[in-house]
């Protein structure tokens, strides 16, 4: 399968989490932070069922067939996701203490925890929708 | 999923359920991009007729078929969608050429393979 070598695939797994967070800035006054976040900023936070599609790029094995065993990137990905699945990201999830938990930063947040784990292939890119209508994307 | 040169534990191991002997199918959706600049006097890149004559026949060789045999084939030992991918394009390019942008195949609705011709350059 030698004329096999070589080709390579992208491969995207969808995966879904649900977390709380609050937009909130504790350098700005309230004022502006309500200007600036709007509901967003409510005292109480708010929860999203969030939607991560993650893309990898590899060689297609010529021996498996595969860029990377489904059953090995589930793995990695729970133990990426495990840590935000039903918390309030803001308090409970270090990263968030000084950074405001927007869709671009979890989106930035789970393409580096992602990265720093992935072995045999490379991420390309993490979609984040915080509901059907928007989403962001880091981009390898 | 199953790869006749490795000893069965392997194969068990390394595809789990999809090694299951008596194999198992999916609903595959596959999307074929075509690319290029538009053509001045019908102001597309492909009609969809011509497109539809390329494409279709290939759908009808392999649905509710049995995609292995054609895998092996094309020279695939093991049916994965990344393979299939990678076979579409090679299916595909002798009539769609350069205008050949990408491939995508849906496994699921949690899975998904994008085939670009083989280099990450293009991915």
């Amino acid at each position: 399968m030698s004329d096999n070598a070589g080709k390579q695939a992208l491969l995207t797994r969808r995966c879904s989490f649900a977390a709380g967070h609050r937009y909130h800035n504790p350098q700005w006054t309230d004022e502006r932070n309500r200007e600036v976040f709007g509901k967003c900023n409510f005292p109480y936070g708010h929860g999203h069922n969030y939607i991560a599609e993650v893309s990898v790029v590899g060689e297609i094995d010529p021996e498996t067939g595969m860029v990377i065993n489904l059953v090995d990137l589930d793995r990695l990905l729970k133990e990426v996701i495990e840590p935000l699945d039903h918390r309030f990201l803001n308090e409970e999830v270090a990263w968030f203490r000084n950074r405001i938990p927007t869709t671009e930063n979890i989106a930035l947040y789970l393409a580096d925890e992602i990265e720093q784990r992935l072995e045999g292939c490379r991420l390309k890119r993490v979609r984040l929708y915080e509901d059907p209508t928007l989403w962001a994307e880091v981009e390898r | 999923m199953w790869n006749d040169s490795f000893p069965d534990e392997r194969n068990r191991l390394l595809y789990g359920k999809c090694a299951n002997d008596d194999g198992h199918g999916h609903n595959y959706h596959v999307e074929v991009s075509v690319g290029g600049t538009p053509a001045e006097d019908t102001g597309m890149v492909m009609s969809r007729g011509e497109l539809d004559a390329i494409v279709e026949p290939l759908i009808d060789k392999l649905d509710h078929h049995s995609i292995n045999g054609h895998l092996k084939e094309a020279g695939y030992p093991v049916a994965t969608s990344e393979a299939l991918s990678a076979a579409f394009w090679e299916w595909l390019h002798p009539r769609l050429g350069e205008r050949l942008v990408k491939i995508r195949v849906v496994e699921t609705d949690r899975n998904s393979f994008e085939y670009f011709g083989g280099s990450a350059d293009r991915i």
